[in-house]
């Protein structure tokens, strides 16, 4: 003779659901985390590339038109200071390039 | 005498039998009457009392059958005590379920939004940092006149500009790949270069891969002088 109290049996059943909701989530959460962090290696690997090549560290705090940074060369280190809007693009390539040894 | 005594005798005959008659009728019409009002009273009495009896037996078919009754619900108590005390610890167990579930729904509530918080600052830092990243290939780009881009095949491309001084936009293109013997490998040269195949030599000799680009930039700019 079933004489349980069922309002108690269906309040069970849905904290149940909801624990197993929550924990689906928790779940969910962790595997979005794991596929967002693929996202920068990609973006990191082009600008480590850069800096293995020129040994140049840009000052990002500096204004866009001010080219501003540092150059490591094998001995010192040299600043970089120049305002870009007072030459050509080729002169500023051509000079930032100079920097670089090409000696084997 | 004798005579009288004869006729004494036949008078008190006489008188004996009319005393008789008399005195005898009227106690038997009174006995008579008597007895027939008896009767009617025992008629009547056991019409009552038989009345009383049936419903004395009645009483008692009910009484048993409430005996009966009490009977079968006394054993009855037991057995719904035993449900009773059933049903007691079947709540008891599930108010602590529901107390554990509760618990465990809160901490992991609480779980959740921490997560969630590092979540939302680990995506803001990496936003940033892709921005900075995004920035930094851009300024490399534009300031060094180097665009380097992936192509199929897991190769690389460097594209130079800001060559040709008179055309600062004309590509001077070499594509690189690891070969199989994992050997720095120019897979193609436009414009081509003569030097080319030295500086791949020189490069997998000293892994120097700055000076590689670097000599190789020099070679296209004096190309552009002719």
């Amino acid at each position: 003779c079933p004489a349980h109290p069922v309002v108690s049996l269906h309040c069970s059943t849905a904290l149940r659901r909801e624990l197993e909701e929550l924990r689906e989530e928790s779940r969910r959460l962790e595997e979005d985390t794991e596929q967002e962090e693929d996202a920068v290696p990609s973006a990191a690997y082009v600008t480590q590339l850069y800096y293995k090549i020129s040994r140049i560290d840009w000052d990002y705090e500096a204004e866009p038109a001010q080219i501003k940074g540092i150059h490591y060369g094998p001995d010192i280190a040299q600043p970089i200071d120049m305002d870009g809007s007072r030459h050509s693009r080729c002169f500023v390539s051509d000079y930032l390039w100079s920097l670089v040894p090409t000696a084997w | 005498t004798e005579d009288e005594i004869i006729l004494f005798e036949r008078e008190m005959k006489e008188f004996w039998t009319k005393l008789k008659n008399i005195y005898g009728t009227e106690q038997i019409n009174q006995t008579l009457a008597l007895r027939d009002s008896c009767k009617e009273s025992i008629n009547a009495l056991s019409e009552k009392w038989s009345k009383k009896l049936k419903e004395g037996d009645l009483m008692i078919d009910k009484i048993q059958e409430y005996s009966n009754e009490i009977l079968q619900q006394s054993q009855r108590i037991p057995e719904n005590q035993k449900h009773l005390t059933e049903i007691k610890s079947n709540l008891n167990q599930e108010e602590d379920q529901k107390k554990d579930l509760t618990d465990s729904i809160q901490e992991l509530k609480e779980e959740l939004m921490k997560k969630k918080e590092i979540i939302s600052s680990k995506n803001k830092a990496t936003k940033e940092r892709v921005e900075r990243l995004c920035k930094s290939k851009v300024l490399f780009e534009e300031r060094l006149g180097l665009e380097i881009r992936r192509i199929h095949n897991e190769q690389l491309q460097f594209i130079f500009r800001h060559i040709d001084h008179k055309d600062p936009d004309k590509p001077y293109v070499f594509t690189l790949s690891i070969n199989e013997q994992g050997d720095y490998e120019v897979t193609s040269c436009t414009p081509p270069l003569d030097c080319i195949a030295e500086f791949q030599l020189k490069v997998r000799e000293t892994n120097n891969f700055s000076a590689f680009v670097a000599n190789i930039r020099k070679a296209f700019t004096a190309l552009s002088y002719k």
